[in-house]
């Protein structure tokens, strides 16, 4: 198997394990607490991250905009979004709880292409959100009967919509979109990025190698293009195309 | 009596902290935002974005089968056909 698909296999195993960690810290440590220490080591990994393989020069010159919209969507989203997640984990099983936030983060991120990307969404695209929301309903509302009374009473429109769904999304929007809809994001691929919940700053600064867009039948792909690789590029000044800062 | 209750219950907050347990709150923290995201982040550089989501997205069949092993936690099978139909869904979404 590709280096490229073992590390993504291993990334997911990395953050299965974490989230298991996660549901037995959240017992000993208020939400608050327990996000913060994990946002300071997330930060400190970051930090060897950056000064380990990053160009260092470079990042003076990310734009001021980047910086402020980054700082915005991290607030909200590890700042307030995360303790709210670690409520509702604190309540409900971690096996109810991790899925029903991915689902609902892969809704909120194609709602996210369709209103801020302005992407054209298909047949599959409904038919995949209609799956999606069905076990999301058989995974909460569902489930209400099997569970205790405690448990139950987080696994309504309470746990779901306001804790995992309203106040995540918001901090992704409050970078993605601002990073979009201003025009200052360097690429539709990190606006796409941002979208859908990663917040590494200036991937294409930090990691080097250039990013483009390419439409396929109305509909906007994203991929990474590199020499030697099969790719279609986007025409210069075009709708679809991207600058590289 | 009250008054008892509440100074105790402080008391546990205060003996529950503990420095290695913070040492493994930053850890897992480091772990999550940090490990996890670089290596998916070199995922999508070397395999692509699309294949990459696909794949992330098995995290929640992980998830799952990690807290029904270690943590012991019950699923049944609405459960398991939940959570079979959301990463039908999101790979719908992502490959079609």
């Amino acid at each position: 198997m590709p280096i490229g698909e073992l590390a993504v296999l291993a990334s997911t195993l990395v953050f299965s394990i974490t989230g298991i960690v996660q549901k037995r810290l959240v017992a000993r440590f208020r939400p608050l607490t327990l996000g913060a220490l994990g946002a300071g080591g997330g930060a400190l990994a970051a930090l060897v991250f950056v000064l380990t393989t990053s160009d260092i020069s470079a990042i003076p010159r990310i734009p001021t905009t980047h910086v402020v919209l980054g700082i915005l969507g991290g607030i909200i989203n590890i700042g307030l979004g995360e303790p709210l997640y670690l409520l509702f984990l604190r309540n409900v099983d971690v096996s109810k709880a991790w899925p029903i936030m991915a689902g609902l983060l892969s809704i909120f991120s194609l709602l996210s292409g369709i209103l801020i990307l302005r992407e054209t969404p298909t047949a599959f695209d409904i038919g995949g959100v209609v799956v999606v929301v069905t076990g999301v309903y058989l995974l909460s509302f569902g489930q209400r009967k099997h569970t205790d009374k405690n448990q139950a009473s987080w696994l309504g429109f309470k746990g779901v919509f306001l804790s995992i769904g309203g106040i995540r999304v918001l901090g992704v929007w409050a970078y993605g979109a601002g990073l979009c809809v201003t025009g200052d994001g360097p690429t539709d691929f990190e606006c796409a990025e941002a979208i859908s919940g990663m917040y590494l700053p200036d991937h294409h600064v930090l990691a080097g190698g250039e990013r483009d867009t390419h439409t396929e039948g109305g509909r906007r792909r994203f991929g990474v293009w590199e020499q030697g690789q099969e790719g279609v590029v986007a025409e210069p000044g075009g709708e679809d195309s991207c600058e590289v800062t | 009596m009250a008054h008892r209750d509440s100074l105790r219950r402080r008391m546990h907050y205060r003996s529950g902290w503990s420095f290695r347990l913070s040492g493994v709150a930053i850890a897992n923290g480091a772990g999550m935002l940090g490990v996890a995201s670089m290596l998916f982040l070199v995922g999508i550089e070397r395999a692509g974005l699309s294949i990459s989501a696909v794949l992330g997205s098995t995290q929640i069949f992980w998830t799952t089968m990690l807290s029904v092993l270690v943590l012991r936690e019950r699923m049944n099978l609405a459960g398991i056909v939940g959570i079979t139909a959301m990463f039908s869904g999101i790979t719908i979404i992502l490959l079609l």
